[in-house]
């Protein structure tokens, strides 16, 4: 399943399910937790996961710019 | 991302605890001397000790200390340098720091399952997300 992880220097990520089902992108979520877990990054869930809706906040991005790999 | 993409939405955090246990001596010791020497080199700051979770400078009579993150000056203040102004601008570097050493654990830990990565500005914050699209 396609997942979109946002980090911010502040030590917080916000985790995106791309697409649906809720269940489905609600699973894939705990994965992602699990893997970062597991590679030594212990992010611990804010909150519930939650479906998407216009009240539920969020960080927006705006211009992209190169990240250097 | 357009958010009217997005299904589900979860948010969580590391422990502030460990987004300092980043910044160990072997982590920060070159940024921080590159930053004191570019900023501060009338005082010629040098790299005393480098060890664990601990670095110390001295910038002429000052000794700045740096343990987990955390900065602390000691020495006899001369009016060669704003003090409090040296303190901030550390700390603040120390904060910038921590938070593309966590980017870049994140980006570690994805690696294997990462389609693309990319850094893009935050819409009302002056922060550079990492963001990261991911197979899993």
């Amino acid at each position: 399943m396609q997942m979109t992880v946002i980090a911010l220097p502040d030590g917080t990520i916000q985790i995106l399910g791309d697409e649906g089902p809720f269940e489905a992108a609600s699973q894939a979520t705990e994965r992602v937790l699990a893997l970062l877990a597991e590679q030594g990054v212990p992010v611990e869930l804010v909150g519930e996961i939650e479906r998407h809706r216009a009240d539920v906040e969020h960080v927006h991005l705006q211009e992209e710019v190169r990240r250097d790999q | 991302m357009p958010c009217n993409l997005a299904f589900s939405i979860a948010k969580a955090a590391v422990p502030s605890a460990q987004l300092r246990a980043l910044l160990t001596a072997d982590a920060i010791k070159e940024v921080v001397s590159v930053y004191l020497q570019r900023q501060y080199a009338g005082l010629s700051p040098t790299l005393l000790e480098a060890s664990g979770s601990r670095a110390r400078y001295r910038l002429g009579t000052l000794t700045l200390t740096i343990t987990d993150g955390a900065v602390k000056l000691a020495g006899t203040r001369t009016g060669a340098v704003d003090a409090d102004a040296l303190l901030t601008n550390v700390s603040e570097l120390l904060t910038q720091l921590a938070g593309r050493l966590f980017q870049s654990r994140v980006q570690d830990a994805l690696a294997g399952v990462t389609t693309r990565a990319r850094m893009a500005a935050v819409q009302g914050r002056n922060q550079q997300a990492a963001v990261f699209t991911i197979n899993i």
